[in-house]
């Protein structure tokens, strides 16, 4: 039987907290909270360092912060913050003043490095930038290969801002990273983020006149296999796709589900092959027929199933991009939060779910720091 | 449920000493790191009461501050100078007044018009609030 303690890190519209139960996801207790009033777009565990997690705190009046906890969230302090790197090209995306400094407007998603870099961590941030820290948030280097990428005065902001929301390092290779920016796409890295490939062929882009092309896809999660670092499932303004070519060609897999519209995926570690979405109603962004429902991809029969039981929790939910997480025990937790504040979870594998008894701000992100990472 | 605690600055990490925020201010040639109005001399004697909302108390003077200043920009690089944290909460790193904080000169609110430009010659109090929005 699985020991240890599984805790589910909810990023809110009001703030942090931290839900913590045992291994067989049957007790929780919500606690501790933080960053009473702020937006908190990502809250991450740090594996690499048992107890470390790192918050995305945007603030409305006074800004973006990164914020770190030593203690599981019991207490917080700001790291740096990076700040708008310095412009080198002259046009960037939305534009008003050419060549001015774009003020970064929000923090999206913060990435542990690999194992191998102990002491680096990735940030995803609005207006489509990428950071790297080699000092576990004390600085951050702007990485300019993207970030000054010679297509972007072509590219666009997404409703929610032009975030850089996907950050996906290959567990063979530090070297080989992945990312997802809103209304743009995905590219990948070969070379420790000196150069990037746009990898969104196959991806369609409904919302767009003409041929597809190679950039201007609206990716709004990626995730990859457990065991197969080569294979991704993507959730996309334009649908439900799996690559198993390191993301060089996509197939669109949600057609048979009707509108495969939808914010966010995870795929467990303990059930590699598998892949759960949350589809929403591509006009209403909530879940349709007036339920909640968690869709499971099965990438070895290339099947669907539904897993909630229709009407066992009616309504119609919002789920964001970071809105789904997937804990490593066996069977995989499947945690859900929703945007109305609800956060739903199933401690087998989609067979039986539970909304938790307690209504929190509307959620933004769902992660979990699993038993091992203590 | 208790909120957990922020720890106070002194035990904050980081730049707080050289109000060092970001790689751009670290390395290279940093044009974000904004600076002041190089040109303006500051009137001698115009030694004005500023009052800060009660979050940015947090990160500055814990009641009313005296600074000698020309303009709202002079103002806040003598405010950030005497209390680092409040770097990048008023102003961005362009140098630009965040969208929903409103200084108030006199009285009268200068956000939406001269901004950090504003002259305080002959001002006696200001105001830096958040402005009313949220939900």
């Amino acid at each position: 039987m699985a020991k240890g303690t599984v805790r589910i890190l909810v990023g809110t519209r009001k703030g942090t907290y931290v839900v913590v139960g045992d291994a067989q996801r049957k007790r929780w207790k919500i606690g501790p909270a933080a960053h009473e009033g702020n937006e908190v777009y990502h809250v991450v565990a740090d594996p690499r360092h048992p107890g470390v997690l790192y918050a995305a705190v945007n603030n409305t009046f006074w800004g973006p912060e990164v914020q770190r906890s030593r203690n599981w969230g019991r207490t917080w302090q700001e790291v740096t913050t990076p700040l708008a790197p310095p412009r080198k090209t002259r046009k960037w995306e939305g534009d008003k003043e050419p060549g001015k400094t774009i003020p970064v407007a929000n923090l999206w998603h913060i990435e542990p490095g690999h194992p191998s870099e102990p002491n680096t961590i990735y940030l995803g941030a609005d207006p489509h930038l990428l950071f790297r820290s080699p000092d576990l948030g004390k600085t951050w280097e702007p990485i300019d290969a993207i970030n000054e990428h010679p297509d972007r005065a072509k590219w666009s902001p997404g409703a929610g801002g032009a975030c850089l929301h996907t950050i996906l390092i290959d567990p063979r290779d530090a070297r080989r990273m992945y990312i997802g920016l809103s209304a743009v796409g995905t590219f990948r890295t070969e070379d420790g983020g000196a150069s990037w490939k746009p990898t969104n062929k196959g991806v369609r882009t409904p919302f767009l006149p003409g041929p597809t092309p190679e950039t201007g896809q609206c990716v709004h999660h990626v995730t990859a296999d457990a065991a197969d670092p080569d294979t991704f499932y993507r959730q996309d303004h334009g649908g439900m796709y799996v690559s198993h070519d390191r993301m060089d060609h996509w197939t669109r897999i949600g057609k048979p589900l009707g509108d495969d519209f939808g914010f966010c995926v995870s795929s467990p570690a303990s059930d590699p092959g598998t892949a759960y979405f949350v589809r929403l109603s591509g006009m209403a962004r909530v879940t349709p027929e007036g339920y909640f429902q968690v869709e499971q991809w099965n990438d070895r029969t290339r099947s669907w199933r539904r897993l909630v039981r229709p009407r066992a929790f009616p309504g119609h939910y919002g789920v964001q991009r970071e809105g789904i997480a997937t804990d490593n025990l066996r069977p995989a937790g499947i945690y859900v939060g929703t945007t109305t504040g609800q956060l739903f979870v199933s401690p087998n594998a989609g067979k039986s779910w539970q909304l938790l008894p307690y209504q929190f701000p509307g959620i933004h992100s769902v992660s979990v720091a699993n038993p091992a990472a203590e | 449920m208790r909120p957990a605690a922020v720890e106070p600055p002194s035990r904050r990490e980081g730049s707080e000493g050289s109000a060092l925020r970001s790689l751009g201010a670290l390395r290279g040639p940093g044009p974000v790191a904004f600076k002041s109005s190089p040109f303006v001399t500051v009137p001698p004697g115009a030694m004005l009461e500023v009052h800060l909302d009660s979050w940015l108390r947090r990160f500055g003077p814990p009641s009313s501050e005296r600074v000698e200043a020309a303009t709202v920009a002079q103002l806040l690089d003598a405010l950030e100078g005497r209390y680092p944290r409040l770097r990048y909460r008023i102003r961005d790193e362009t140098g630009r007044l965040r969208p929903y904080v409103r200084v108030f000169v006199d009285g009268e609110d200068v956000s939406g018009t001269t901004g950090v430009d504003a002259s305080l010659v002959g001002a006696r109090s200001i105001d830096i609030l958040h402005s009313i929005a949220g939900g």
